[in-house]
């Protein structure tokens, strides 16, 4: 059970030792802001000049998020982790209670009230019509919101260029996990306890599960995920979760799979739009009564 | 398609463009106003340029073989946390240049002149041992860069300012703080690595303990 879930702790949680470990070990890897479009975009501002050295490492992880999807951010993202350990919004803590979905509430209701009138007025019809009567879980998701994206990441942009340093990364929730990590190993050489040991933790709390819209309004790596995800959508040999139509449930009234999903997508009636903001987590897959979702390439 | 949710979402974006626009505010006032400078490793161009070009990656923090360059802990000169400083608790600097090698953004670069002089060793007078009594040689001892280091006719050490490197041998090694009675006036160690663009560094010869405490981190010429 929440095999997927426990896999993806394990991924995020690997890259956060492997990092610590190397860090340790004096190998210079570096942390994710090495390979962040964000803080490529916003050195280039507040110094004047392109750091092209960074170029490399931001193009890859940019192709990764094309080709793969958003797996950077159910696989790796340090915020998605916080989420998948202490809960959040509605996921799901470690021993994995299952969320809601937004849509399912309120298609299930009008099913019933549907049902409720239809016995009223003596019109009886087959269950797979009842079925049609389901509404669409997908038209009341809270969608990955480019606009808003965008403005946070054009302000930062401005204020970076008129004050001369990356501002975001001050607030950036990946940056504060890396930053409370190399506080704690500068602790192990100065034995002074600095200030951010209590104020990264606590800005991270607050930037996770009080600003539940971060990731889908504010975050403005996800501007560039998002443009990825709609380019990405265009091609239909890359590999997102797909449906077995003959398999699934949704007709009868199964959610299951928007009710586990982070994003309260709804696999059975999603379409290339909804898919956009899939991170590739595989909750759906697991969690698919009649195992009707694979990770595949081809509408079936 | 809810409109409420997508403006909840315009009301967070623009209520972190907002935070954004105060911290790059309160950063800038912070900066101008303390006009702050940090022991950075080698290649520091200067302060202005390395918080420019810093993206916090932490590769020169995991090259050092030393564990020399250390994160900028959070203070009230919070656009500096997570920059690279060099902190002389476990080594002194030998010019390996692995964190400049590593720099992937030119934060630090061999073009600097601090890529072979971080900065300038000062004497504490009221800390250091030979100072008061003589008989301590240990940083003319240490010192790798030849006649940097002299003592006087009382035994007293003196720098010589223009051939210091800054590599923190005779601050690592300055037995101080164990032949001193403990006074928290005094600062535990009797001779400091100050960045050359320092007030402390600007000042030649000796500073006491206060004087290095007020002038180390200030910008030469910003007062």
């Amino acid at each position: 059970m929440n095999k997927m879930r426990y896999l993806r702790i394990g991924a995020a949680l690997a890259v956060l030792v492997a990092v610590f470990a190397c860090t340790v070990a004096h190998v210079p890897v570096g942390t994710l802001c090495a390979l962040c479009p964000v803080g490529f975009a916003e050195l280039t501002v507040a110094s004047g000049a392109v750091p092209w050295e960074l170029l490399p490492g931001v193009l890859v992880l940019l192709a990764v998020v094309f080709l793969l999807g958003r797996v950077f951010c159910s696989w790796v993202c340090p915020t998605s982790l916080l989420r998948n350990l202490f809960g959040g919004r509605t996921p799901r803590g470690l021993t994995g209670q299952t969320g809601t979905c937004a849509g399912c509430a309120r298609s299930h209701g009008a099913a019933e009230a549907e049902v409720s009138s239809e016995s009223e007025t003596g019109h009886r019809e087959e269950s797979a019509s009842h079925g049609n009567a389901v509404a669409n879980p997908n038209a009341a998701r809270t969608r990955n919101n480019l606009a808003s994206q965008g403005i946070v990441l054009a302000v930062l942009l401005v204020v970076s260029f008129g004050v001369h340093f990356p501002v975001f990364c001050l607030i950036c929730p990946i940056g504060l996990v890396f930053g409370t990590l190399f506080a704690a190993s500068r602790l192990l050489v100065t034995w002074q306890p600095g200030w951010e040991l209590l104020v990264f933790p606590a800005m991270l709390l607050l930037e996770v599960f009080v600003l539940r819209r971060w990731c889908s309004a504010i975050c403005p790596l996800g501007f560039f995920f998002g443009l990825l995800a709609k380019a990405r959508s265009r091609l239909t040999f890359l590999p997102d979760p797909r449906v077995r139509k003959s398999a699934c449930l949704h007709s009868e009234g199964c959610n299951v799979c928007a009710t586990v999903c982070p994003e309260n997508i709804s696999a059975a009636t999603a379409d290339a739009h909804d898919l956009e903001d899939c991170t590739l987590c595989l909750d759906c897959r697991e969690h698919c009564p009649t195992r009707a979702i694979s990770l595949s390439t081809h509408e079936k | 398609m809810s409109s409420e949710v997508t403006r909840r979402q315009f009301c967070a974006a623009g209520g972190a463009a907002a935070v954004v626009a105060a911290l790059g505010g309160t950063g800038a006032a912070a900066r101008a106003a303390g006009g702050e400078v940090y022991l950075r490793p080698p290649g520091a161009a200067s302060e202005a340029h390395l918080l420019a070009r810093c993206d916090r990656c932490q590769r020169c923090v995991q090259a050092c073989p030393y564990n020399l360059v250390q994160p900028r802990p959070l203070s009230w000169d919070f656009p500096t946390v997570g920059t690279p400083e060099l902190i002389f608790r476990e080594g002194y600097c030998d010019f390996c240049m692995l964190c400049v090698d590593v720099c992937p953004t030119g934060a630090l670069s061999y073009e600097a002149p601090t890529a072979e002089n971080i900065g300038v060793a000062k004497l504490i007078s009221d800390a250091c041992v030979a100072w008061d009594w003589g008989g301590c040689t240990v940083c003319a001892d240490v010192c790798p860069v030849e006649d940097t280091v002299t003592l006087d006719e009382h035994g007293r050490p003196h720098v010589d300012e223009a051939r210091c490197n800054g590599c923190g041998l005779c601050e690592l090694e300055c037995p101080a703080p164990s032949l001193r009675a403990y006074d928290p006036a005094t600062l535990p160690k009797g001779i400091y690595v100050a960045s050359r663009q320092s007030a402390a560094a600007a000042v030649p010869g000796a500073l006491t303990s206060a004087e290095y405490e007020a002038l180390h981190r200030k910008e030469a010429g910003h007062e």
